[in-house]
């Protein structure tokens, strides 16, 4: 190639090297990442956390309406504060974490995408799949991209940073958690809130 | 004996009772773990991080207190268990 044509080819060449999406990784080093939960129970409501979050997300801040991803959670990490709540929550009569060690969503596709500034929201489709049961659900999504923001997280790498929030509700009955038994004592509604950032490094 | 195990029953209530007391009182579940929320400054994530503590709740003060009841209701047993071995040693007598 002449050198010519390759000074010409340049700027395109940088243009689509910027128009590509960038892969936010959510395995979080610092642990902030976490989805928490709660089911309402007569005595007190059972709310717990669990911060074993990774996965990717491909995200165009020019286009937001192409991402794509999968964020996965251990469900051993899932934590709530009576141990023997836990415990029970952990076994094979709930959870059942030996046998199905990952919580799962999936994107398929984004609608009503709206941008303003730095925040993308949009109602994300995808497969969400809880003890071995896999169900297309959708769910309202904030999106923040931080532009060079990481650095101010990881003070040796450039790059950017991606906040995730959503706020939305599943039905244990649907997944197969104890589905129609103790309604009495915990509810059929789980009401789930998920805050994390993936970092894309330069 | 009898007088030992309703002082043991006493102690036991009272104990829990104050140990329940002074942990909240707590009206919920017990608890060993106890969320705080922190900020992440660059995010501004809202995050939960555990902290371990023993919080009693109402099930602490029920297990307490029924311990106490059985510790209390044993003392009876036992006065009827020590008069049936008086009685047994009385009519064993020539």
């Amino acid at each position: 190639m002449k050198p010519t044509l390759m000074f010409a080819l340049a700027p395109l060449a940088c243009l689509l090297v910027q128009a590509a999406p960038l892969s936010f990784d959510f395995k979080d080093p610092k642990g902030v990442n976490q989805i928490t939960f709660k089911l309402d129970a007569p005595l007190e409501a059972i709310s717990g956390s669990a911060s074993g979050v990774s996965g990717t997300v491909n995200f165009d801040p020019a286009a937001p309406d192409t991402l794509i991803g999968k964020i996965v959670v251990t469900t051993e990490s899932m934590h709530v504060p009576n141990p023997m709540m836990k415990g029970h929550l952990h076994s094979d009569k709930w959870m059942d974490a030996a046998k199905y060690p990952e919580i799962t969503f999936e994107v398929a596709r984004v609608a009503n995408v709206k941008t303003a500034g730095d925040e993308t929201s949009a109602d994300v489709t995808g497969d969400f799949t809880l003890k071995g049961v896999k169900k297309s659900i959708t769910v309202p999504v904030r999106l923040t991209y931080l532009k060079g923001k990481l650095k101010d997280r990881v003070p040796n790498l450039q790059g950017d940073l991606l906040v995730l929030r959503s706020n939305f509700s599943i039905k244990r009955s649907d997944f197969g958690l104890n589905s129609g038994q103790f309604e009495d004592k915990v509810a059929n509604e789980i009401q789930l809130s998920l805050s994390m950032s993936g970092q894309s490094v330069h | 004996m009898r007088m030992t195990l309703r002082l043991i029953s006493a102690a036991v209530a009272f104990v829990s009772l104050v140990v329940w007391l002074f942990g909240g009182p707590n009206l919920g579940w017990t608890k060993t773990s106890l969320a705080r929320e922190s900020v992440d400054p660059v995010t501004g994530l809202r995050y939960i991080t555990w902290e371990k503590t023993f919080l009693p709740g109402v099930d602490f003060l029920a297990a307490s207190e029924a311990a106490a009841g059985i510790l209390f209701g044993l003392s009876f047993l036992s006065r009827t268990i020590a008069l049936n071995a008086k009685t047994k040693t009385d009519s064993n007598r020539p």
